[in-house]
Formats: C-alpha cells, structure tokens, sequence
C-alpha cells in the first residue's frame, strides 16, 4: 500500500521544499505563501491518512532500502508517533500562517526566505527525530534540530537575540556532546545502533556492565535534558524563547522542546526498558527533578515582568509536568505525559501567538502596561484568556484533562504527594496568568494613552493573524471537550512504547 | 400536541433545554444596547428567558417525585457527561430561578444607573446557566466544570465596578475561589481514582469501601465547598468584597451562591446515605461511623461560625459589611444542621430538614436585606449605620419591608425564619439526646448566636429607621420600580412560608428526605406534620429576643459595638494583602538577585555545573 | 594577492587539487572517502582560487546563484534515487532489488546508485563550503 511510505513522502516533501525556497527570487509574496502552506496541507493530508492507516493496522517498521533491522535505519512508525507528526504540521500550519505578515515587522525582509527554510528543515528534523528507531540517526537529526532552532533565533538581528542564541549554541553543543558519549557508551556495551535491538541485548549484558548503562544514561538524560530545559539546566530557555520573533517562540516552546522530551521517553522506555529504569532509580530522579522544576518554574514566573519572559518560565514549569508522568513509569503517567505534550503545545502556541500579537500592535512588553487592551484587541485577549484558563485547569480547556489525567496518574502509581504539587502549581499558574487577563479586560486604560496611538501597523492586528489565533484557541478548547480523540490514540501507542 | 405531549418532550431533554435557552439569550445580549429603549428591551428579555427556565423545572415536579431524572450525554470529557435531577436538586433549582429573577428586577436600582450593562447581563447569565448546571450536574466532572464556571463568571459581576480597589478586592474573591476549587478537585480525584468511577451515585456506594483516604477525600471536599460558603476559617473574602460590589451582585451572592457551597457538602453526605441499599452490614456500619466522625467535627464547625460571624456582626458601623458578616453567620447555623445529618446518619433527617429549610429562607430574606440595604444606600449616599437615622418618614415601604426581613432572619414567630430556626434547633438538640452529650453546649452557642443576632438587627432597625433623622437626608424620597416589585416577591414570601411553613416541608423537603433513605419512621414521627408553634418552641423565642434587647442596650449604653479586636486578631486588618504583596516583593527580590547571578555568569560555570550533575549521578549506582 | 609566484603556483596546482577531490568523491564506495571529505578537498581548490585572486573574481568563478542550484540539485538527486526505490515497490533508499546495476565488487561503476549519490552529495558539499567561505569573506 502506498500508505506506508507516507513518512517518507512528508519527510521527503519538507526536505525538498526547504532547498527550492533559497532560489526564489520574487520578493515575499502572495504565491510563495499559497504555496508554502499548500505544501504544510499536503504534509498533513499525508500524516492523517497515515494515522488512520496506522489505527487500522498497527505498528509497523520501516527500514531504508529494505534491509533488515540492523543494517538499514529503521522508523518505528506507531500510532503516537503518527500522531504527533499530525500535531506537529497542524500547529505549523498555524503558527506559519501567523508569520506570514508578523515576520515582516520582526526580521530583516532580505532575510525572510532564509526563515522558511530553517523552519521546514526543522519540521523535517523533528518529524525525523519522532519516528527514528535508530540511535544514531536521532543523533543526526538532534543536530539539525539544534542548529536550526539556533538560528531561527539568531536571525532577528538584535543584541539580546544575539546573546540568547549564542547561549542557547553553546549550551545545546554541550548537550548534544554529552549526548553522543552517552550512544556511544551504549554502543561499546551492546554492539547495536537499533533501539530494538539494543532493548534486547541490555537484558543480557545488564548483569555485566552496569555501571556503562548507569553511565550511559546519566549522559544522555543530561544532554537531552539541557536541551528539553529540566531545572536546573533551563537556564537558556528564557532569554531564547523571549528574544526570539514570536513565531520562533511559539516553535521553540510549543514543539522543539517537545521533540526532546519525546527523545528522552524513547531512551528509557524503548532502550533500556521500564523495569531497569525502574531498578536503578533513574525514574525517581526524573520525579525530583520533574517536581523542581514545576515549583521554581512558577516561582520564577511570578517575579517576571515582560510577558514572554513569564511564558517562557511557565514552559519550563508544564514541561516539569511531561517529566512527571514519565517519571511515574506507569501506563496511565506515560499516557498522561504524552497527552499533555499535545494539549501543552496547543495552549504555549495560543499563549505565544496572542502574546505576539499583543506586541506587534502595541509594542508593549512589560505586563503593568497592558490594561484594558482587551477592549482594542477583543480576539487576541479572548485567545489569551482560553490559554490562561488552559493553563491554571479550568474544565473545558485541555490543560484541565491534562490535569485531570496526571492527577489520576500520580495516584494510581500510589504518589499522592505528586498530586498535591500539580494543584499548587495550578495555583501558582493562576497566580501569573490571571493578574494579565484581569487588567486587559477589566481595568481602563491610563487615559495619557488615549492620544498617543500611533501604530505604523494599522489599528488592528490583520486578518491571517486573527484567523490562526482563533484556531489555535479552537483546538484548546476541542481538545479539552473531546479528550477521546487524543487519549484513545495515545492508549493504543502506550504498550507499544512500553514493551 | 397537547400539554402531555409537550410536557414529556420537555422531560426528555430538559438540561439541554435549559442550557439552549440561556445560550439563545446569552447571543441575544450584545445586540440589544444601543438604543434606551432596546435596552429596556433586553433586561425584560433576562427576565422572561429565567421565568420559562423556571416553568420548566417546575413542571417535571411531578415525575421527579417518584424517582429521579437521568440524562446521558456520550463522549464529552471522555467518559460522557451525565445529568441527574432529584428532589434536593430541583428545589434548588427552583428557589435559583426564583432569586435570580428577583435579583434581575432590582437590578434596574443599581445596574441601570450604572451602565456597563451588556457585560453585566452577560455574565449574570452565564453564572445562571452554570449555576443550574452545578445543581444538575450527576457526574463529578461537569459538576467541577459549571463550578468553576460559577466562580469566574460570579467574580466578573462582582467586580463590576472596575475601580482600582475594588478590583483588588475582587481578587481575594477570585483566588480563594480557585483554591477552594482545587481543593474540590483534589477531592474528586483522590475519590475517582479509589472507586474509578465519576458519578455522586456510585461515589457514595463505595464509600464505606475506602479507608483513611474517605477522611483526606471529605476533608478536601468540605475545604473546598466551605470557602464558598464561607465558612470559618475560609470566610475571609465575605467581608471583603461584599462592600465593594454592587447590592445586587451581593443579594445574588448572599441568596444562591453560597447556598451552592452547602449544596456540595450536604450532596456529598446524602449520596452516602442514599445509595446504601443492599450495602453489606460491615460497609454500611464503616460509612456511618465515618459519618459520624465528620458530621460532629462539621456541627462545632458550623457552630464556631455562627458565634464569629455574629460578634463580627455586632462590630460593624458599615450596613453591608455588617448583613456580609450575618450571611457568615446563618451559613453557620446551615452547616450545623448538615452537620447533624451526617452525625445522626440515618436518623439524621431533622437536621437534613433544617438545613435544607433554613437555606431557602435564609436566600429569601438575606436577599431582602441587601435590598433594602441598597435602597437605603442609593437614597442616602450612606452606608454607615450610625449616621442614618429616622427614615421611616422618608421611606416607609423600605421601613416595612426592613422589619419583615429583620423578623425573618431573628426567628420571629409567623416569619420564616422561625420555622427553620426552630427545625435546626430540634436538631441540634436531637444531637445532644442521641449522641455525644458535648453538644448540649452546642445547643447554648447556638442559643446565643440567635441573641446576638436578635441584637444586632435590632441595631439595624432602629439605627437606620428610627431615631433621629440627619439634616443632610432630610429629602429623601422613595421611588418605586422594578426593585420594589422584587422587594415585595422577596416580602410575600417571607410572610407566606412564614405563615405556612408546613407547605415547604410537605412537598418537597420530606419527600426528598424520603427519597434519600432516610429513616421512614423517623420521619413519620417527627417531621411530617411537625407543628412548629408549639409552646415549647414558642417559648424558646422569648429568652432569646429578651436576652437580644439587652444585648442592645448594654451596648449602646457602654459603647461596647464600637469595640474592636486589636489589629493582630482582627481579621478584618487586611492581613492577607500585605501579607501577600511582601511575599511576591521578597521572591522577586531574591530570584532577581540569583537569576542576575546565573545570567551574567560564564558557560564555564554552566560546564562546572554539568560536572557537578554527572558526578552526582555517579553516586546513584 | 599580487605575488606573481604565488598566482603562478596556484593556477599549477588547481588542476590537481580539483582531480585529487573528484577522485575521493567517485571512489567513496571503495576507499575511504566519499561524499563529505571529497567534497572539502574539492572546495579547497575554489577557495585557495578565492583567497589568491580576490573575492570578486572568485565570486565570479562560481557564483551565489550557481552554487544554490548546485545545493539544491545535490539534494534532489538523492530525493529521487531514493524515490525510485519505492517506485519499484520497496522501501526508501532500496539499492539492489530496485534494480540498480550491481557490477562488479571493486569496481568504479558498481554498487547501484551509492557512487551517483555520492557524486551529487559530493557537489553539493562542496558547493556549501565555498558559499560559507564566499559569505564569511563578504562580511569582512
């Protein structure tokens, strides 16, 4: 069936669209957008055919050149995977549809084709990175991934957006480095690059060589978890999130960090197997480090003051909560880690884009300024509003079903302290969240600014953005009524994932 | 089609029915603001949309008095949302549309003067629609949701008036709220993760089941649905955003709203008691003695309350903080009788009566209060009550209808409140006879509460009505709206149950005790029929009027009102804000002093970190 | 530049540099070597061209437009011949079943499609090099 080399289509089809956009030479315009995004449309026709083909069929491999599993790179392609890539290309979908006129504010114009490219190549690194079965070639596709996460970035041309990608290099190099000893180290023990392959022989060689999968694994937790932004290792996140053009945040925050996370649950559940992970107290230590991080993440944010600094905090503090149902190493924790991946990226890409929009009009950033602009900007405010109430867990947005799926995790594996730290941190999500959409829509504004509004940019924010906005609201909210049509898929892909 | 016809199909899907038509409205809203004229047209439009809600509950009475009413809707949230109607609930139901259409006519003394009124109605309808939604709801999760919605929606009415302190004062309201409701949640889930399931039915089945996590799940339940209706320690926010919200908003609070917090409490217990049929000997004999143990904590709860709220009370120069700090106080006399129907178990049903009752007519007359309060007020420009004085010859229709509400809330014999009052102290006493003899103080306290109250709106009456009148509202004059056909629903009823309390009791309070397993017998003999005016209970009346009168005089002779706690124990100091405003400038202080230190820093120390983390995880094996 | 000897060097040697690249490029399936090295090499020469003459000339001996074709078919090239694996009804990147023309072991035309891949890569490789080292130059 055609249907199983859809991954390679997507993948293919991104790769070869990211090296034609360098040799246009029209200016930006109507045409090149239509077909950008056609392009994204035909990505996730494929990916949701893919998903129904996988639902109906199961898992399956697929090996490049039709060898066998450990000579040619293998892609495991099951149902969350699938489903991932889908979430992946649809919020890409949004988010480039928003840039399309916000870029032209943020970067150089001369500069804009370069962005698209980074930004499919980074789709195609990290729809890669989702699928592979194969340690070194997540490798490869890891440094893509960073690099071009770097630049998207750099590519504002501003001192702190310099100094924040600079940081954000240096400290991703170090973790990839970190990254490869650990797949090295695994390597030299069990002679596989093949993550099947390697599950099978760390059983037998477990008894050998502990101390080298300890190792091993002590490495890549660290090197993936720079990059995925655990506390302590956070410390690039918020200057990069917050100096970087808001559809870059919104990638950065709503997927590329994901993408590690993901990389990470792959290592331990698929490579090493929950039990040894279990055994040596690795899934322990992610909880510690899990319940840091969504404590000081919180407690961080409620001292910042420019508003993408706060979201930028908060994603290190919903990213504790991945951590937290990986960490539980139980069906229901791994569910509900993935599950929030999903409703997480959902809710940042609203929060990112609304908060974008808030500064390409006004040009505002620091959060005592924005009183009362619910009323000049209804629709940006109100998509604000659905995210905040994603994010403190109010019923019908998916942050609550996000919530709700962690506490029942948390308890089921019989750690109900864990449930006692998601609802203070919901607290202390509201605590920072709610003071912003309270002013916006129910404070007036200081009456000096009555006169002074002058916007190069029109009165009111365009239409493409508005629409991506709405939808992306859209999505939060379906997926909080309707969890099913998330959770069921992930149920399917938990005991694959888990074997 | 015929009414039978209509009336089936009304019960076939009534919660979506509800829910459609308030939406409908909810559209309606914006469109009809410009002009004066559609204006008047839109507020009529609230009232008619509440008015046929309330027709509509009213007329599947006759099916849900044989059994309750269930809806099923698939695949929302997962497992589906579920809708359950009984008796309880449909009362509640009832007496919501009721005040909330009350409410909507006094709105044209404040609201109208005021404008912002599409938002108002707005969200006046949404706390609506979620509040019939928490008293429908059959599933904990919905049950959450419309919770959650009530308190949001609930908090943008409050802070209607969008100045700076007002707004602050708004977020006390707000952020106990949403602690009240994690804590809610926090229940649920401790709850559906031990019994795996999401119905109040089948939570109450298996309740006897759980272990010492039933106290830790309860415990976080009563957290949670005490904030809401205030009670102490939770009752902060009472006293503190009462003042600075519009009388309407604070009738509709004081009426219905934390009604829904002693609805939660009580939905918890009665589902226990409810659904042990056919429940083995051992699981029953565990849930009753769990009953126990919380139904006693929960009476010295309610009685604590009581006797705060009403020293509080007697403190208060300012009218509203003082009818804010008295809702504290009846919501006391409320949780009391909860208490007593979880003490008593299946004997219970006195205290279920009773506070069940004394919800009902508390919303009446407390709403009235606020009324009448805000009659004064818009008159006056006043609020302090020992500036006012002598209006009854400006306002004698206020005047009346004050000493209705007045003798309704002190338990005067043929108003209403005397017959919840003296229900809720058959109760308490049957808690002394029946249980732990520790509660015969209980009964004193609850003896002095009701003096003290007598005291104070004693206070009240004479302080604004009587007595000399002040040079500045020598003109005032009354007028005569919307509001007045409101106040004189609210007057008409307190009279009416006060006149023939036995109705409320018959139709639909026994049936629902019924219902709920209750003790037949038990309630045969003392609730059906029960006659409220006799002598014993008469008489109780006397010493606590008497003892109330000289509770007022001594104080006004000695000044004793205007003695106030010092500023430490005084919880009206306002400790929480400062308290909490040096705690956000201290973290600030500290992360900024470490996030400069991190930032500036070299990737060197960035690597010596690094190492650091390996070596630790080294020491793992 | 403007020594003579240096300039006569160069353009001696330019030639060979170029040949030394091409033949790791084509041999990658035999030797060490292959695409990423063969094509360095072979970047060097352009680069020492760019270094010696001055960047003007240099950009005119391959220019920005040229060298992003370059890239972009290089990528191309392998696009399809990985294509063609699943045209014939295999996975992605099949070589022999997908009927490439094995040959002989150890000779130059053998092993299906690797040495045309590398070839393109080997282009392409090269092509990314001497742009870094023509936009790092302009930036000066």
């Amino acid at each position: 069936m055609i249907n199983i080399h859809f991954p390679i289509f997507i993948l293919t089809l991104l790769l070869a669209f990211a090296t034609i956009i360098p040799l246009q030479k029209r200016p930006f315009d109507r045409r090149f957008q239509v077909i950008m995004m056609s392009v994204l449309v035909v990505s996730l026709v494929m990916a949701i055919g893919e998903l129904i083909y996988v639902i109906d069929h199961g898992a399956y491999s697929y090996t490049f050149g039709s060898y066998e599993r450990g000579i040619g790179i293998e892609f495991l392609v099951d149902e969350f995977s699938v489903l991932m890539t889908a979430v992946v290309i649809v919020i890409a979908f949004f988010i480039l549809l928003y840039s399309i006129r916000d870029l032209e504010h943020e970067i150089d114009p001369s500069r804009i084709y370069s962005y698209y490219t980074l930004i499919f190549l980074l789709l195609f690194a990290m729809i890669g990175m989702i699928f592979t079965n194969d340690i070194f070639n997540m490798y490869v596709f890891v440094e893509i991934l960073s690099i071009t996460s770097v630049a998207i970035i750099a590519i504002k041309n501003k001192k702190d957006s310099l100094m924040a990608s600079m940081k954000y290099l240096i400290m991703g190099t170090i973790g990839s480095i970190t990254v490869l000893m650990g797949f090295a180290l695994i390597y030299m023990v069990t002679g596989h690059l093949n993550m099947t392959l390697i599950a099978e022989e760390i059983v037998l060689v477990w008894e050998q060589y502990p101390l080298n999968i300890l190792l091993a694994m002590g490495f890549i937790l660290t090197g993936f978890g720079i990059k995925a932004a655990i506390f302590p290792l956070h410390n690039w996140l918020p200057d990069a999130h917050s100096s970087a053009p808001t559809p870059s945040s919104a990638f950065l925050s709503g997927l590329v960090v994901k993408a590690y996370v993901f990389a990470i649950a792959k290592m331990i559940y698929r490579v090493v197997g929950p039990d040894i992970s279990t055994n040596i107290g690795l899934t322990d230590y992610i909880l510690i480090f899990a319940v840091l991080s969504i404590i000081m993440g919180s407690v961080y944010a409620l001292s910042q003051t420019d508003i993408k600094r706060r979201l930028a905090y908060s994603s290190v503090a919903q990213i504790g909560y991945i951590f937290l149902g990986l960490g539980l190493a139980t069906d229901l924790g791994i569910s509900a880690a993935l599950f929030h991946v999903i409703s997480h990226a959902f809710m940042k890409s609203a929060l990112f884009l609304s908060a974008g929009s808030i500064i390409y009009l006004t040009g505002k950033r620091h959060v005592k300024d924005l009183s009362g602009i619910a009323y000049t900007m209804p629709v940006t405010m109100t998509v604000f509003c659905i995210g905040t109430l994603g994010m403190i867990g109010i019923p019908a947005t998916s942050g609550f079903m996000s919530k709700w799926y962690l506490g029942l995790a948390s308890l089921d594996a019989g750690q109900p302290e864990l449930l006692i730290v998601i609802l203070i941190s919901s607290f202390l999500n509201a605590l920072y969240y709610l003071p912003i959409v309270i002013s916006a829509f129910l404070q007036e504004k200081p009456s000096r600014e009555t006169i002074v509004v002058v916007s190069t940019q029109g009165t009111t924010v365009p239409r493409s953005m508005k629409i991506s906005m709405a939808l992306v609201g859209a999505g939060v909210i379906i997926i909080g009524l309707f969890p099913n049509i998330v959770m069921d898929i992930i149920n399917m892909a938990v005991p694959t994932f888990i074997e | 089609m015929n009414i039978t016809q209509l009336r089936l199909m009304v019960e076939l899907a009534l919660p979506i029915i509800i829910i459609v038509i308030v939406l409908l409205e909810l559209l309606l809203i914006p469109f009809l603001g410009r002009v004066s004229r559609r204006r008047r047209v839109r507020r009529v439009t609230v009232r008619i949309v509440i008015f046929l809600t309330i027709i509509l509950m009213v007329s599947i009475y006759p099916v849900v008095i044989n059994a309750p009413l269930e809806w099923h809707i698939a695949h929302v949230f997962g497992n589906g949302i579920i809708f359950r109607i009984d008796l309880l609930s449909l009362l509640f139901m009832i007496f919501a549309g009721l005040i909330f259409l009350v409410v909507s006519f006094y709105t044209a003394v404040d609201i109208k003067n005021f404008g912002r009124e599409k938002s108002f109605y707005s969200f006046f309808m949404i706390t609506y629609v979620a509040t019939l939604g928490t008293l429908m709801a059959g599933d904990l999760l919905s049950f959450f949701m419309f919770f959650e919605i009530m308190t949001f929606a609930s908090y943008v009415l409050m802070v209607h008036q969008r100045s700076q302190n007002v707004i602050e004062a708004g977020s006390i309201y707000i952020y106990f709220g949403i602690i009240g409701g994690l804590s809610i949640l926090a229940g649920i889930l401790i709850l559906s993760a031990y019994t795996q399931s999401y119905e109040w039915l089948t939570l109450g089945e298996k309740f006897g089941d759980l272990g010492a996590v039933r106290y830790v799940a309860a415990g976080l339940f009563i957290l949670g649905f005490g904030v809401k209706a205030g009670m102490v320690p939770l009752h902060h926010w009472v006293p503190v955003v009462y003042p600075k919200s519009h009388l309407s908003v604070n009738a509709l609070s004081s009426g219905i709203l934390m009604k829904i917090g002693g609805y939660g409490i009580l939905r918890l217990f009665v589902s226990v008691i409810e659904s042990t049929n056919g429940q083995s000997e051992q699981m029953l004999n565990g849930s009753l003695l769990t009953l126990e143990n919380i139904g006693g904590i929960i009476i010295w709860i309610g009685i604590i309350t009581m006797i705060v709220g009403v020293i509080a009370a007697l403190e208060q120069e300012e009218m509203v903080r003082m009818l804010a700090y008295h809702s504290v106080s009846q919501m006391g006399y409320v949780i009391m009788g909860i208490g007593v129907a979880a003490y008593l178990g299946f004997d219970g049903s006195m205290g279920f009566a009773g506070g069940f009752y004394h919800m009902i007519n508390h919303g009446i007359f407390k709403a009235l209060l606020f009324m009448v309060a805000g009659a004064v007020y818009f008159k006056t420009k006043d609020k302090n009550m020992y500036r006012l004085g002598g209006l009854y010859k400006n306002m004698p229709f206020t005047t009346i209808v004050a000493i209705i509400a007045a003798f309704g809330i002190t338990g005067m014999p043929l108003f209403n409140g005397y017959a919840s009052k003296t229900v809720l102290h058959h109760a308490i006493v049957e808690a002394h006879v029946y249980g732990h003899s520790s509660f015969f103080w209980a009964e004193q306290f609850f003896m002095l509460a009701s003096a003290g109250t007598a005291a104070s709106f004693i206070k009240f009456i004479i302080q604004i009505f009587f007595g000399k009148r002040a040079e500045a509202h020598k003109d005032v004059k009354e007028t005569y709206n919307s509001g007045t056909v409101a106040m004189v629903i609210l007057a008409v009823g307190v009279v009416a149950i006060g006149l023939f309390p036995n109705a409320l009791l018959d139709y639909f309070i026994i049936p629902a005790a019924r219902t709920l397993n209750y003790d037949a017998q038990f309630i045969d003999n003392y609730l059906v029929g029960m006659n409220v005016f006799l002598y014993d209970d008469l008489s109780t009346m006397l010493p606590v009027y008497s003892m109330g009168a000289l509770i007022y005089i001594v104080g006004m002779r000695y000044h004793l009102f205007h003695f106030h706690l010092p500023k430490q124990l005084n919880p009206e100091s306002g400790y929480y804000q400062p308290a909490y405003d040096k705690f956000i400038a201290v973290t600030k202080k500290v992360l900024n002093k470490m996030e400069q230190v991190i930032i500036k820093s070299d990737v060197f120390i960035y690597g010596i970190m690094l190492l650091v983390l390996l070596i630790s995880l080294l020491n793992f094996l | 530049m403007n020594d003579l000897i240096v300039k006569m060097t160069t353009k001696l040697v330019l030639p060979f540099i170029q040949l030394y690249g091409i033949y790791v490029i084509i041999h990658g399936h035999l030797s060490p070597g292959g695409a990423f090295p063969g094509g360095a090499i072979f970047a060097t020469s352009i680069v020492l061209f760019t270094i010696v003459f001055g960047l003007r000339i240099g950009q005119k001996r391959l220019p920005h437009h040229v060298s992003s074709k370059l890239e972009t078919s290089g990528i191309f090239v392998f696009i399809v011949f990985g294509l063609t694996g699943i045209l014939m009804g295999y996975q992605f990147l099949t070589n022999q079943e997908a009927g490439f023309p094995m040959g002989e072991w150890g000779r130059v035309f053998s092993a299906g499609f690797i040495p045309i891949i590398t070839f393109a890569l080997g282009i392409k490789v090269m092509s990314a090099v001497v742009t870094l080292f023509h936009t790092m130059m302009e930036e000066e």
